[in-house]
């Protein structure tokens, strides 16, 4: 038995998985070497060590006033949930009556109200927290809009679209396809690095049920993204078509990014990506069809 | 490895054969229902998901207070999106998935912002507490096994997310290597392979420790 057939049942063996004779096998490959036999020494500490771990059940207390602040969340229309966080709601305080204050100052010259909303952080503390959107940008609106915080309607961004066509394409028509999809130039004229950061995982959702109400597999999509990810971990999805490539079943997933080389931090470089969906889950580098990108 | 303490509702998802696993209400009935929003029907969703959930952000977080935020969140995230709920995977699966992303959300919004509150090690040693002593874990008492948890779950912390997230699926949460490579979107050799070597990082990490798991 080899080292590397060795290592392919060590965590099994580590855990007392293993039937007899190959546990038997595996003990007797341990014996003369050293390098195995110290992996599976570490991964027996580790065995033990996550085994050690009590499960975790939410305290009773907890629970009612979480679900408490849930319900009351979704009454009042609430958004940003980071700033629910009680520590940053302490630590906020200083900052908000500050706000606050001037709210007031603001409110006796102008008479407004405008601004102001009454929310119940989960401890059940009303604060009064001052909406200020003259202190954030409409892109930094949209992007919490987009990581499901409800501040302005998704609608209101440029956002990624999946469909299903009975196109049959070839390397001409792919090419074609690639050079020619409008939604790569919107990408481009509208996201920069820092948007992709931010939004990827929302828009990556929003691609995914887009495509699924256009009749794709959604998390099938997903997982084409996140191998795609692997290796550029900071692209923003953009379009999805389930259809076809050489009369194969093919999704083609379609990813901006910056370019490889320029100042410009604009998504202006689009990857094409079609794999071929029956054949991915069992290896996705076989499954790969074609490949290409754009420069805008 | 270990199984959590999760409700009937779950197993009965992951399609678990328990002899004695209850059998949980209709859940398509519950979900149509809290989609059409009743709050009995949510409030059914959410006991029966609660403990999943936080387990799963407190593992991710290793902070009892960032795990009830996440918490919050994530049913507030299952409360907006509920309609958009297709039942292609199950709701289990689902809510781990959404549990995942807004943990690596919050982790990253974390690491931008400065601590403001001291470190909640104290409330963490409550919740580090055995719920229930079940045979493979028998609780050992006293301080040594709270500190040798505590220190199993700050090792937990300083693995990157990426072994993470696997690990705690599959070591803590129960679930089997295909589902955790469906939920991450990830091929089940990758998925393998992060396990590996999240379980070699971590003893690596706990390897000063050792004489506490012997």
């Amino acid at each position: 038995m080899d080292c590397r057939r060795v290592k392919k049942s060590l965590m099994e063996y580590a855990d007392g998985g293993l039937p007899a004779g190959r546990r038997d096998e595996v003990s007797l490959h341990l014996e003369a070497c050293t390098e195995c036999s110290a992996m599976a020494d570490r991964l027996a500490l580790s065995g033990a060590a996550l085994g050690s771990l009590a499960p975790v059940e939410m305290p009773p207390d907890t629970s009612a006033r979480v679900f408490a602040a849930v319900t009351a969340g979704e009454e009042t229309g609430r958004a940003a949930g980071f700033f629910r966080s009680p520590r940053v709601v302490a630590a906020a305080g200083l900052v908000t009556a500050v706000l606050v204050g001037l709210a007031i100052v603001v409110g006796l010259v102008t008479g407004g109200r405008d601004g102001e909303e009454t929310t119940v952080t989960k401890r059940g503390v009303a604060t009064q927290a001052v909406s200020a959107p003259a202190g954030e940008s409409a892109l930094q609106l949209e992007q919490k809009d987009a990581l499901g915080e409800g501040v302005l309607p998704f609608a209101s961004l440029v956002t990624p679209v999946a469909r299903a066509t009975s196109n049959n394409y070839d390397e001409a028509s792919m090419k074609n396809m690639a050079e020619s999809l409008e939604i790569t130039e919107s990408f481009a004229n509208r996201y920069t690095l820092s948007d992709a950061i931010n939004m990827r995982y929302a828009f990556i959702e929003k691609l995914a049920d887009e495509f699924v109400a256009a009749g794709g597999d959604g998390p099938m999509l997903e997982a084409m993204i996140s191998y795609v990810q692997q290796t550029e971990p900071v692209l923003l999805p953009c379009y999805a078509e389930k259809a076809l490539f050489s009369s194969q079943p093919v999704y083609i997933v379609v990813l901006t990014g910056p370019p490889r080389s320029g100042a410009t931090s604009q998504l202006t470089r689009a990857e094409f990506w079609a794999f071929n969906p029956e054949k991915f889950t069992a290896n996705p580098e076989l499954s790969l069809v074609w490949w290409g990108q754009s420069q805008k | 490895m270990q199984q959590s303490d999760l409700t009937p509702m779950l197993h009965y998802n992951r399609g678990m054969n328990e002899p004695d696993a209850e059998v949980p209400p209709a859940e398509d009935t519950l979900i149509s229902r809290a989609r059409a929003g009743d709050r009995d029907a949510f409030e059914q969703i959410f006991n029966s998901y609660r403990n999943q959930v936080y387990s799963l952000a407190y593992r991710m977080t290793g902070n009892p207070t960032d795990a009830e935020d996440l918490t919050q969140e994530v049913f507030m995230q299952v409360m907006r999106k509920i309609g958009s709920f297709q039942g292609r995977s199950s709701f289990s699966t689902w809510l781990y998935r959404v549990t995942v992303n807004r943990s690596r959300d919050y982790m990253r919004s974390r690491k931008r912002i400065p601590e403001l509150l001291s470190d909640d090690h104290e409330a963490v040693e409550r919740v580090g507490e055995p719920v229930g002593a079940t045979p493979a874990r028998a609780p050992e008492s006293g301080a040594i096994a709270s500190e040798a948890r505590r220190l199993v779950q700050d090792a937990l912390l300083e693995l990157p997310e990426t072994l993470r997230a696997p690990l705690v699926l599959h070591e803590l949460e129960g679930l089997e290597y295909r589902e955790v490579a469906r939920m991450l979107r990830l091929p089940v050799g990758t998925v393998k392979s992060r396990i590996f070597r999240g379980r070699l990082k971590l003893a690596e990490l706990l390897e000063p420790h050792k004489e506490q798991w012997r």
